[in-house]
């Protein structure tokens, strides 16, 4: 690296950074200010406020000082010393996608509060599409006809309006993505969705009962037999007000969905509470880290413990259970004793094994060769390598960890690049850690050696995922880094900060890790799936055979009137609906069925209708209905909501409320 | 060969004779057909077309005797003799077969005048459909959404442009059927007095070239002299 006035800026740039990070971090994690170390004084007050919390606080700022010196004595930024940041920009990584071309991955983000998920190309990072899943969205009428109105309200609760969507999953078919659905779950309101990848499209939304705060999900795998959900929060089972103040009587389940049917299968009750989830790839084991083995209901007796567990579970061994009746039912879901004590874990092949790992752990991944299960530590700076064969194998389930790697402070989740590497994010250290899996179980226990870079991250990263790590066939050249903040990386927008997703090519080991594009996200991705374009296969228009309504054509529009009904059945094309004008009673309850006969790509419609609260949205070939009560009496022109054509704002009809009573009073004009 | 012309030119009326193609911005890597048969029935992007069509009041053309299959709409312009179009095949055809009966002495000369007649008739019909287009081009309905379209004339054969849609019309099928029917004539004509059999022809056309050549080149000289 040629040292220049810019290498030297950006050297400054990195020690302020790491300060704005490691300041951050006291801010948003520390809690025990008792704890202060008061030894180190500084001249500035940002700097002895730093010093004075925590150790890991204390190292980011001594690294700030050695990237700085480095950069002074012209030898660059690699090794250990991470150090990326956007200097270390390199050529070999081609990341412009110019104007009219086509990106080589699909990048599926998870909206996290907003709901919904999001459709990024990689690398461009461009955003193609949000496919609304647990919220209202009238742009895509999701919500706003009577299917998906349905569907959003369906709840065991009632009506819900939002959703928490942290890990979307990808159907596969022998490991492979096949592109036919994407998984989502809602933490807030305990729901699983399914998302049609043909339409990309929300085409189911499950209840999960006995359980609360939906997080971890994988398929079961190869062939996504199941989805399986973890629930994070322990709550008395069933929830209906027994044991209300008696947490040791709460429990955590780990729920199992048929995916075509999206019907709730079975349940295994575990000890502690289920964090993050991923499956094995020969269709035996699914792994999930469980943490608050203490099964405390505050920060501090969550933590008490140094140990916590991976949870093996052994799927058939599950389903013989269920088969043979070895369950009890709560809320029409047979729940089997997946707990440490449970009888059905007395035998040779046990439900569910138990495999210890430090401390509060957060995220598991299995290697794309399906060896190995990795568990991120959290608040231990080590990722735990879980050999899947050797469960089956050793007495003490302890002895199946092969390897420990020390990878840096706060590790959360780790992807692959199927070239032996593992990618773990270092939310405390504001890293990202590259490591070598075979030199990691050669290594000692807790050895640093098996890390081979770091990178620098803007800031806080959560998951990280890599091209097709979830699957068997990982292609190893970009990873997506889900930070947390952004803090001073984007020009400011008020109080409420964008997260930053940033894109880091992993393609060439021996240039190392390069930060080529920093992405500012909306209300918060957690996890991602990245696949190729070849594997999802999304249709341009609907085939009409795929939906149940009858598909409306020009000359086929009708209204039938029945005992204060209204059914109206038209089409829309550019640029009128069939009817210029339809009349109903003060009162009727009217349904709209439309259908779009456009068969050119990329017209869609709408019948958006004012003060009514309704937008009907149609792609082309697509027919839904809404259905609604004509309470309001006068004119009310129905549009549409898509700039179809250059006629769109002539592409309007009438809806004529006739009133029960005649107005009072004179025209005024 | 005049047997399998007239054979050819009844079966191009199962099929398209004359389609357009159109590309416009807004269909990204899509082409719109327009086919038209020998008869009123347009297939293809009809809907589509027509659609744009109705931006600038062109319409597809009223054929007023036949139903066609698609909507014709109340200002478009007449053309009555699409109705009748089957007809000229029909007749080209039934010439052909006639020759075909013809007695070994006669037929020589009666294919030779007949293939000028068809040539003629063909040459007719492309000029006649030329006049035609002109005429629909010019005939925009005033009514239409759109200003600031003049009229336009679309080639039978070739490209052309309006508003910001590319056209490019061309034979279809049937129109090939029809082309492989004159050139089969013609060859009739030439090779009528040869004793080559279709193997040979490849010997045989070089020969038939030469002929024409030192025809025309001894005509030429005769005239110079």
């Amino acid at each position: 690296m040629v040292f220049t006035a810019e290498s030297q800026n950006a050297a400054v740039n990195l020690v302020s950074a790491v300060e704005t990070a490691a300041i951050n971090l006291i801010r948003t994690m520390s809690h025990d200010q008792s704890k202060a170390e008061t030894d180190a004084e500084t001249d500035s007050n940002e700097d002895r406020f730093l010093l004075r919390d925590l150790g890991v606080e204390r190292r980011d700022f001594m690294k700030a000082g050695m990237a700085a010196g480095a950069a002074t004595s012209l030898t660059g930024c690699t090794g250990l010393l991470g150090g990326g940041g956007d200097e270390q920009r390199a050529a070999s990584a081609d990341y412009e996608v110019p104007p009219g071309e086509h990106d080589d991955y699909y990048a599926f983000l998870s909206g996290g509060h907003s709901g919904n998920i999001r459709v990024y190309g990689i690398p461009s990072m461009r955003q193609l599409m949000r496919i609304p899943v647990f919220h209202r969205d009238s742009a895509r009428g999701h919500g706003h006809d009577d299917k998906s109105r349905a569907m959003l309200e369906d709840g065991e609760g009632g009506e819900y309006t939002w959703g928490d969507a942290h890990h979307p999953r990808l159907s596969q078919t022998d490991g492979e993505f096949d592109g036919r659905w994407l998984f989502i779950h809602d933490k807030a309101n305990t729901r699983l969705a399914r998302v049609n990848l043909k339409y990309f499209q929300t085409d189911a939304i499950t209840q999960l009962p006995n359980a609360q705060g939906i997080h971890g999900l994988t398929g079961w795998y190869p062939d996504t037999e199941l989805v399986l959900a973890n629930s994070q929060f322990r709550i008395p089972v069933p929830n209906d007000g027994r044991n209300l103040d008696a947490p040791e009587e709460y429990h955590s389940v780990y729920t199992a969905v048929e995916p075509e049917s999206m019907n709730v299968e079975w349940q295994v009750l575990v000890d502690g509470n289920l964090d993050n989830s991923d499956s094995g790839k020969n269709g035996r084991y699914a792994f999930s880290t469980v943490y608050n083995s203490e099964e405390g209901v505050t920060e501090q007796e969550m933590t008490a413990d140094d140990r916590d567990w991976v949870i093996a579970f052994d799927i058939p061994r599950i389903q013989d259970a269920v088969e043979n009746g070895e369950y009890e039912v709560v809320n029409d879901v047979p729940i089997v004793d997946g707990r440490q004590g449970s009888s059905l874990n007395e035998a040779d092949r046990p439900v569910t094994t138990y495999i210890p790992v430090p401390k509060n752990p957060h995220g598991v991944s299995v290697t794309p060769d399906g060896k190995y299960a990795c568990a991120s530590g959290k608040l231990s700076p080590t990722v735990s390598v879980i050999d899947i064969e050797a469960i089956d194998e050793v007495d003490d389930p302890e002895d199946a960890i092969v390897a420990r790697p020390n990878v840096g402070t706060g590790p959360l989740h780790t992807a692959y690049d199927g070239r032996g590497h593992a990618y773990t994010t270092l939310f405390i250290d504001s890293q990202l850690a590259k490591w070598d899996i075979e030199e990691a179980v050669e290594a000692e226990l807790g050895s640093e050696d098996p890390v081979i870079e770091k990178i620098d991250c803007h800031y806080s990263p959560g998951h990280c995922q890599s091209a097709q790590s979830y699957s068997s066939e990982p292609t190893g050249d970009w990873l997506l880094a889900l930070n947390k903040f952004s803090q001073d990386r984007f020009l400011p927008t008020g109080p409420y900060h964008p997260e930053n997703d940033q894109l880091i090519y992993i393609g060439d080991d021996e240039e190392g890790m390069q930060l080529v594009k920093d992405t500012p996200a909306y209300a918060e991705p957690h996890d991602a799936t990245i696949a190729h374009r070849d594997k999802i296969d999304p249709a341009d228009i609907w085939d009409p055979d795929d939906y149940e309504l009858d598909y409306i054509e020009s000359g086929q529009q009708n209204i039938e009137r029945e005992d204060g009904q209204v059914y109206v059945e038209d089409y829309a094309i550019r640029n009128q609906y069939g009817f210029s004008d339809i009349t109903v009673q003060e009162g009727d309850e009217v349904t709209l069925h439309y259908t779009n006969i456009e068969t050119a790509k990329d017209i869609s419609h709408s019948v958006a209708i004012p003060e009514y609260d309704i937008n009907l949205s149609l792609a082309p070939q697509e027919t839904r209905k809404v259905t609604f009560t004509a309470d309001k009496p006068g004119v009310f022109w129905m549009y549409c909501g898509y700039f179809c054509s250059a006629l769109h704002m002539e592409m309007r009809s009438r809806l004529l409320v006739e009133p029960e009573d005649e107005p009072e009073g004179p025209d005024p004009f | 060969m005049a047997l399998l012309s007239g054979v050819l030119m009844i079966v191009s009326l199962a099929f398209p004779v004359w389609r357009i193609i159109l590309t416009a911005p807004q269909y990204a890597g899509r082409k719109l057909y327009v086919r038209l048969y020998a008869y009123p029935r347009i297939t293809g992007d009809v809907r589509e077309v027509s659609g744009l069509n109705k931006y600038v009041g062109f319409h597809f053309p009223d054929p007023v005797y036949l139903e066609p299959n698609y909507e014709v709409a109340e200002t478009a312009y007449a053309l009555p003799e699409w109705s009748i179009g089957p007809m000229f095949f029909v007749v080209l055809a039934i010439g052909a077969f006639a020759i075909s009966l013809s007695s070994d002495a006669t037929i020589a000369r009666r294919l030779k005048l007949y293939f000028a007649g068809v040539i003629a008739a063909f040459v007719g019909l492309l000029a006649w459909a030329q006049v035609r287009l002109y005429q629909v081009g010019h005939h925009l309905d005033e009514s239409a959404p759109m200003a600031g379209v003049e009229g336009f004339t679309p080639p039978v054969l070739g490209g052309y442009q309006i508003a910001n849609i590319s056209g490019n019309a061309w034979l279809d099928v049937g129109g090939y059927l029809l082309a492989v029917a004159v050139i089969l004539l013609g060859t009739g004509v030439v090779f009528r007095d040869s004793e080559a059999t279709i193997r040979e022809l490849p010997e045989e056309l070089p020969r038939v070239f030469k002929k024409g050549r030192d025809r025309i080149v001894n005509r030429i000289a005769t005239r110079s002299t």
